[in-house]
């Protein structure tokens, strides 16, 4: 687990971007569900502009009845594409008490958005994750990570603290796909000198024994948006 | 090769990169913006051709010159931006060249919204432009599928010299899925036709104008002899445990995949119920539809439109046995659970 009891040693602000499609909404609404519960109050603020499905306003109800406050432009922006985010972000970074876990679109485009809060960000403290899918083909190689790293950085105007390993093929992934892909975040790690803060897996690979085999705490994941032919 | 993970946008793209796409031409609209995306970065990165017009109408008749010139070419939009490609298809299809259009489907008519939809099913299949013509368009219901379908559009698009369309909703082009990516060897057919500088041979024409009636009454049956050639030769088709089913659903692309799993929990209940799921909207597979009458009690047409494709489903079943229709309007998808019921309803009333 990421968190065990206290939330003292968090900083007050969790940033998740990283490169197109590699699962930051999912990520960031589970580890949002990680921390409700604890001893503060947890906000969850939707800054995707970029993606036009599967956004974490989409959850708003549901994670509100488990305590988590989602702030997201107004209802009707569910269903229409603009680069818009809500008025209510300048209050859910300026408070004082309590967490906040921000969803960024992807990519540089999506990091964009976030720019302009920077000095309230660095003022509330902030860690900002990379989160990285090497089976997502194209943006996994370590030149490919540190090119969005850069352009993320350079839009967001804040620096990346760790990466965030997702390893995934959705409803295929095993523990083999896990395992090997995790091992090519790693060597970015390496490559780019930014720490691993987490792995992400889903709760159905969770078994007995699966979390001593890792040497960094391992984020349970419960898929929230799944497709319209599953039931 | 390994499996890998994409969205359904970037696939169609990849895909067309992989099948020896020269030159893109397109303009962003929700929900295809991913592919011109994708394609503004690597088609560059390959040498190749992108350029994002200055309108659809633009675009569409850049496709043409590109095509003209001999080279494989495609541009994508969504509904409004393909209502607006619709002339230039039509001049496509009037001067034969092979071109690939995708048509990531949104909620119509009019500017309508950005979800999931399958109401241009007229459009595409009728020829939505002017003329007597048909595009050939194939129907992808997987990620997979739009990575086979569109590398296949290239081929056909070529083979008949005839403007080629995916026909993808909303779902195909946002939802994310593990695909394999194919090593294809694009081997496009000689094009002695194509405008590439006449030096040393007789000049090529390229045009869909003939001013006097007979000569472009000669022009339409040649192109009727090619789209019956593209009728005998192209249908296309999936069925999904039709052994035994009474209750016969047909349903395409995302409908289609939905009906899938409202089929399955059916069978849980021993309800005998399958899937023909067309994949070649145009040309439409009606000898295998024709052949299941004998066996189906009623055929349940379920589409994310108002009933476009239940017109054509009517001319193969032409009165046989019954034909039954569910639509979902507004840009929304049907869950399993909403088949199941109309399934249950069916198989009450025809099958009992």
């Amino acid at each position: 687990m990421i968190v065990n009891k206290s939330t003292r040693d968090l900083p007050r602000i969790s940033v998740f971007t990283g490169p197109f499609g590699t699962g930051k909404t999912e990520v960031a609404i589970n580890y949002a569900l990680s921390l409700s519960g604890l001893d503060k109050a947890v906000t969850l603020t939707d800054m995707d502009v970029v993606t036009p499905y599967f956004r974490s306003r989409e959850m708003a109800e549901q994670l509100g009845k488990r305590g988590i406050e989602v702030v997201a432009p107004s209802d009707i922006t569910k269903h229409i594409h603009l680069p818009a985010i809500s008025a209510q972000v300048w209050g859910s970074l300026q408070r004082e008490d309590g967490l906040t876990v921000i969803d960024v679109g992807g990519d540089a485009q999506g990091a964009r958005a976030i720019g302009q809060f920077k000095a309230f960000i660095e003022r509330s403290g902030y860690v900002m994750f990379l989160v990285v899918n090497p089976y997502r083909p194209f943006n996994a190689t370590v030149e490919r990570i540190a090119k969005t790293l850069e352009d993320i950085e350079t839009n967001s105007r804040l620096k990346a603290g760790a990466l965030v390993s997702n390893p995934n093929l959705i409803a295929e992934t095993t523990l083999e796909i896990v395992d090997e892909g995790h091992r090519l975040v790693e060597h970015a790690s390496e490559e780019l000198g930014l720490p691993l803060a987490f792995l992400c897996m889903e709760e159905r690979l969770l078994k007995e024994g699966v979390e001593g085999q890792y040497a960094l705490p391992i984020l349970p994941l419960t898929r929230h948006f799944r497709p319209p032919w599953e039931e | 090769m390994a499996r890998v993970l994409m969205k359904g946008n970037e696939a169609i793209a990849e895909a067309a990169i992989r099948a020896g796409c020269d030159a893109y031409f397109g303009y962003p609209i929700t929900p295809q913006t991913e592919l011109l995306e994708y394609m503004s970065k690597r088609m560059p990165e390959l040498g190749r051709v992108f350029l994002q017009g200055e309108s659809e109408v633009a675009c569409i008749n850049m496709v043409l010159g590109a095509a003209a010139a001999g080279r494989r070419v495609m541009t994508s939009s969504s509904s409004p931006g393909v209502s607006l490609k619709q002339e230039g298809i039509s001049y496509l299809a009037g001067t034969e060249l092979p071109a690939v259009i995708v048509n990531i489907m949104r909620g119509g008519p009019g500017l309508g919204n950005v979800q999931p939809s399958q109401s241009d099913y007229f459009q595409a299949t009728k020829g939505g432009g002017h003329g007597d013509y048909f595009p050939i368009v194939l129907a992808p219901s997987t990620v997979q599928e739009a990575i086979d379908f569109t590398i296949l559009a290239f081929e056909l698009a070529d083979k008949y010299r005839n403007p080629t369309m995916i026909l993808g909703d909303g779902s195909i082009g946002q939802i994310m899925e593990p695909v394999e990516l194919p090593e294809v060897e694009p081997k496009p057919p000689p094009k002695p036709w194509a405008l590439t500088g006449c030096q040393g041979r007789e000049k090529n024409i390229v045009r869909s104008m003939y001013l006097l009636a007979g000569p472009l009454e000669a022009r339409n049956i040649i192109l009727q002899k090619k789209y019956r050639e593209i009728e005998a030769n192209e249908q296309r088709h999936t069925e999904y445990m039709l052994e035994g089913a009474g209750v016969v659903i047909v349903a395409y692309g995302t409908a289609g995949r939905v009906a899938q799993t409202g089929i399955k929990k059916a069978r849980d209940e021993g309800i005998l119920a399958g899937l023909f799921r067309p994949i070649s909207l145009y040309p439409y597979p009606k000898d295998a539809l024709s052949s299941l009458t004998d066996q189906a009690k009623v055929f349940l047409v379920l589409e994310m439109s108002a009933g476009q494709m239940l017109e054509d489903v009517e001319l193969v079943v032409k009165g046989r046995v019954p034909v039954d229709f569910q639509g979902w309007l507004g840009g929304r998808v049907p869950s399993p659970t909403e088949v199941l019921e109309k399934i249950r309803e069916m198989a009450d009333k025809y099958t009992s």
